[in-house]
């Protein structure tokens, strides 16, 4: 995965869990955060 | 910080903030003595710089190098219509002193680099990132790790924003939500991917926000969480940033000096782009080309909303996203020519149409060249 682009399970990224591993819950919100740069 | 008293005319002007009780005549003070950096007076330091100097910040920083342009007035709204053609550090100031002649504003008309950026940051207390590309976020994040000040960021594309609070005492930084930078050409800007005139508005009076927060030391600020922004859904969310020990900015300290930002995030002029490398042509040898009968067949690879607003003549529409099944309709015994707005799809069409066989060159610099060198009737957007 690219690093700069964060998937968050929750609230919570999944590079700081289990990565693309990372357990996923029925009802459980994933977004997916790419960097911007647009100011 | 030092405090500062206030005269009469500012007490009746803050008035309202001095009846607030986590303002105050203390906290108002707290505001008048801070020195407050923008970086970029554009789409979010329009709105931060207007609101920062309304709410009384004593000294505002401004650092930018460019001139008002018409296309700029959507969402900068710092700057109007008269200022088109001047420096925005020229307008900037003559706004905010019409705002508020009580603040001290500091111009700084130069390109931030790693030459002179620890030197102009050092001299504030707070740093608020309106920059609109990646090389300079990178160098305002690791000025701020070093320098140890809060670093205010927002960003913004089409209805999408963010906004965090970055390089406070014991939160995360920039690098540890985004190690590296995405490769060269991979991520749109507002220029090439358009932005909502509205969004930076919303972005940037959350920095200036955060900004007065951190002033006060009031509530709780966006330190270690990013806040997402959704102005089609019209959804605020926020998640967990982390403090990333293995982050070479601030969490190994690896990153003791600044670099060249330009040349890590491949933007540098210098630093050959990996689209930079297709065959292209300027808009007078394909003028050229089409008045000596050439046999070309001309690719537009825009949307159809773009389409709309002009187009060369004799172009086949093929957006960029069917470029794929488009292919079988192509004739690859003749030479395609492709173009875009500026150049930068079309590249990026140009090295697949290459791959797969064709004789394919890019329009450098794309309609908005052509009008600028062939035929200024075709408007530019």
């Amino acid at each position: 995965m690219r690093e700069h682009v964060n998937i968050f399970v929750g609230e919570e990224s999944i590079r700081f869990a289990d990565g693309l591993a990372t357990p996923v819950d029925d009802g459980d919100t994933i977004m997916i955060v790419a960097a911007v740069s647009g100011g | 910080m030092d405090r500062l008293d206030l005269s009469r005319d500012e007490l009746l002007r803050y008035s309202r903030h001095l009846i607030l009780p986590d303002v105050a005549l203390d906290g108002q003070q707290r505001i008048k003595a801070a020195r407050v950096l923008l970086v970029g007076a554009g789409g979010l330091g329009s709105p931060a710089a207007l609101y920062l100097a309304a709410a009384g910040v004593g000294t505002i920083g401004l650092v930018d190098f460019d001139v008002v342009d018409i296309s700029n007035l959507q969402r900068q709204v710092l700057h109007g219509t008269a200022a088109v053609g001047r420096p925005k550090l020229e307008s900037a100031r003559t706004r905010i002193a019409d705002l508020n002649p009580n603040v001290n504003v500091e111009t700084h008309e130069t390109r931030l680099t790693s030459a002179n950026a620890l030197e102009i940051l050092q001299r504030y207390d707070v740093i608020v990132d309106g920059t609109d590309n990646f090389a300079t976020r990178y160098l305002v994040n690791d000025a701020c790790v070093l320098l140890g000040k809060p670093n205010v960021y927002g960003s913004i594309f089409r209805f999408d924003g963010q906004a965090s609070v970055f390089c406070a005492p014991d939160g995360p930084c920039y690098r540890c939500l985004f190690p590296t930078p995405p490769p060269a050409g991979l991520v749109p800007s507002c220029a090439e991917g358009g932005v909502l005139g509205v969004l930076p508005g919303l972005i940037g009076t959350i920095q200036a926000t955060e900004a007065l927060k951190l002033i006060l030391g009031a509530g709780d600020a966006l330190i270690g969480r990013l806040l997402l922004v959704d102005a089609l859904g019209m959804n605020f969310r926020t998640v967990r940033v982390r403090r990333d020990a293995t982050c070479p900015a601030c969490g190994t300290r690896e990153i003791t000096r600044l670099i060249d930002y330009d040349e890590y995030c491949g933007t540098s002029p210098t630093a050959a782009a990996p689209m930079a490398r297709v065959p292209e042509m300027t808009p007078r040898e394909l003028a050229d080309a089409l008045a000596r009968g050439d046999d070309v067949q001309l690719l537009d690879v825009r949307e159809p909303y773009e389409w709309r607003l002009g187009v060369l003549e004799n172009a086949k529409l093929v957006p960029l996203g069917s470029l794929a099944s488009a292919m079988s309709s192509l004739d690859a015994t003749r030479d395609v020519v492709v173009y875009c707005r500026s150049g930068v799809r079309s590249a990026d069409a140009v090295q697949r149409l290459c791959a797969a066989g064709f004789r394919a060159t890019n329009l450098a610099g794309g309609i908005l060249r052509w009008s600028d060198e062939v035929d200024p009737s075709l408007p530019k957007y």
